[in-house]
């Protein structure tokens, strides 16, 4: 049963990568600007562009470019950058790390407060630290993040001192690295935060209104364990949804972070693309974003059916 | 016969329209309950106010520069947000924004809904199209928004309406769902099969008996969405795709003022205040909508 969908849904993966390439290709391949005149430069005659053009194949049939980027792609062939001539794939290789470090750091970072903040909210329903936190919550929400970053930026780097103002080029395990980490992951931690924060508390309330709590308490289990050990795991099922989900919100956010923090990112690559009208960069940084949140989405599914045995995709 | 059938439908259209009324009146008293919603209001009512009447509420030219009065602190004489490094008074250029978020909010929730209605409407009412529509919607689903709005971008170039139109496009996907599943849940009631054996046409009954019962979800998802497109077009903007110079919009209005922050910090955190408290708004009444819409939601959670 659970091997039958794990398969099917690896064909759907299958599919849908498919579809997003043909996406990302065909948006690329309507975009004004001929990529001959641009590689060859202001100074080019004509013969010169034409030669290029015939060079990239840029001649041949959409669908014949089309079969041979996707074969160049599962090669690790991206082609090259129009403004750097380096390859698409080394450069987005390089940068790929910081972006995947500030993800991982925040939903480190929107987990632990959002789950915290949501069971005790729930737990002590209608206290101060309820009313505060949904207020907090619907705040984060609010929040523009690049602003976030800005204000902390201004608080904690340029009045206290107490963290650098941005870059993220030391290793993540050392105390530099870390430091560097700590602003842009509360930057981008905060929305999923109070995201997180807002579907652990409802999911809370709901299940400790349950008959198996009453019971549990009947037996005369300890609060706590009751609470931490038999609630939760209940009602932990919605969130991991949330936090999954979250992920993949976060990877998309991280475009904004890296610039607000000049972290050499993905994000602050593809932004730069996009302004120089940079077409394989912006389609390679692309087409590695959305099939990693494709990704993730897909093991938050798998994951789903392993905690709640009821729940089946078919 | 044929008048008594007539006056029949007379008198329950007139009964319909009675209970609709009392309907709205309902949601509109619920609403008014939620005292979060209620706030909200007052913040989009502010936000409007400032967007039609911002030749009057600014007191300067919000894109003229004056360099002998440049970086003034706030509460400064004659500048009660000060200005920024050009000498640009704030608080002008933070009313004109207001029409410029409405504005790329509107226009953009408009193209969204328009899109994801059409989408929905036809894949719910059309077996065969659906299959193929929906494909469509999980293949916009595969991007994380903002990456979709950038790819858009990338193909029209930037600017303010090209970064509506990707917002828009974004909206697609969800409304279309959300469509959708209104219009499965509706489509073989047995008023929607008694207008077909009445012989009424396909775009009589999706128009004037499908679409009016998706009205609840899409105003819930419109007010939502409101909230999400101003964010996304101030962070599009923030990112030098979107409004470029000296347009005053609150995203570019912080990415300018991210390098004056040592000596004026005002200049980033004045348009953010501004962002956040607008963005709140439409996420607190479009909250208080749903639970004013849906009686049986608990308002607890």
């Amino acid at each position: 049963m659970m091997a039958g969908m794990i398969v099917r849904r690896f064909f759907q993966l299958i599919l849908l990568l498919v579809g997003i390439s043909f996406l990302v290709f065909t948006s690329m391949y309507i975009a004004p600007g001929d990529p001959a005149t641009i590689i060859a430069g202001p100074t080019a005659s004509q013969s010169d562009i034409d030669a290029i053009r015939e060079d990239l194949g840029l001649n041949d049939p959409f669908l014949v470019q089309y079969g041979r980027y996707i074969s160049g792609v599962l090669h690790g062939d991206l082609g090259y950058s129009y403004q750097t001539k380096q390859p698409v794939w080394e450069a987005i290789m390089t940068r790929f790390p910081n972006t995947l470090k500030l993800a991982i750091a925040s939903i480190i970072v929107a987990v632990i407060i959002g789950v915290v903040a949501g069971i005790i909210s729930a737990i002590r329903q209608n206290s101060w630290f309820d009313v505060s936190s949904t207020v907090f919550a619907l705040a984060g929400i609010s929040i523009p993040n690049f602003w976030l970053g800005t204000v902390l930026i201004l608080i904690f780097a340029v009045n206290l001192q107490l963290l650098p103002v941005g870059g993220l080029d030391q290793p993540f395990y050392t105390a530099e690295g870390l430091k560097q980490l700590v602003l842009p992951a509360i930057t981008l931690g905060t929305g999923s935060a109070a995201m997180i924060a807002r579907m652990s508390r409802s999911s809370m309330l709901e299940v400790i209104r349950a008959d198996f709590i009453r019971t549990a308490r009947a037996k005369g289990l300890r609060e706590r364990t009751v609470i931490w050990v038999h609630a939760l795991r209940n009602a932990m099922i919605p969130v991991i949804t949330v936090i999954g989900l979250n992920f993949g919100f976060l990877l998309g956010g991280t475009i904004i972070t890296e610039q607000v923090f000049a972290i050499n990112g993905v994000g602050r690559l593809m932004v730069q693309a996009i302004a120089a009208r940079d077409f394989p960069m912006v389609q390679g940084s692309v087409l590695l974003v959305a099939t990693l949140f494709v990704l993730v989405n897909l093991i938050v599914d798998i994951i789903y059916t392993f905690i709640d045995p009821r729940i089946s995709y078919d | 016969m044929e008048t008594g059938a007539a006056v029949n439908t007379g008198h329950a259209a007139a009964g319909l329209r009675r209970k609709k009324e009392k309907m709205y009146i309902t949601t509109i008293k619920r609403l008014l309950k939620n005292k979060l919603a209620v706030v909200g209001l007052v913040i989009i009512a502010i936000q409007v106010l400032m967007a039609i009447f911002a030749p009057w509420l600014a007191t300067h030219d919000p894109i003229k520069q004056n360099l002998s009065a440049a970086e003034l602190p706030v509460f400064s004489d004659g500048h009660w947000l000060g200005t920024d490094n050009y000498g640009r008074d704030i608080w002008s250029r933070i009313v004109y924004g207001a029409r410029i978020s409405l504005v790329v909010g509107i226009v953009s929730v408009s193209l969204g809904l328009i899109g994801g209605v059409v989408l929905g409407l036809l894949a719910g009412y059309y077996r065969k199209l659906d299959g193929l529509i929906m494909r469509i919607v999980d293949l916009l689903f595969a991007f994380p928004g903002i990456l979709l709005a950038m790819l858009i971008i990338a193909i029209l170039g930037t600017g303010l309406i090209n970064v509506a139109i990707a917002i828009s496009i974004w909206s697609i996907p969800t409304c279309a769902r959300i469509v959708r599943g209104s219009v499965l849940s509706v489509k073989n009631r047995e008023y929607i099969l008694a207008m077909k054996a009445l012989g009424a046409s396909n775009a009589r009954i999706i128009i004037k008996h499908i679409l009016p019962n998706c009205l609840a979800p899409i105003i819930v998802f419109a007010t939502m969405r409101m909230a999400t497109a101003i964010l996304s077009a101030a962070s599009l903007s923030y990112l030098g795709l979107g409004a470029q110079p000296p347009t005053p919009e609150w995203g570019a209005m912080i990415a300018a003022g991210q390098a004056f922050m040592w000596t004026s910090p005002h200049m980033t955190v004045v348009p953010g205040i501004a962002i956040m408290l607008v963005v709140f708004a439409f996420n607190v009444v479009g909250d208080g909508l749903r639970d004013a819409l849906d009686p049986n939601m608990d308002i607890n959670q």
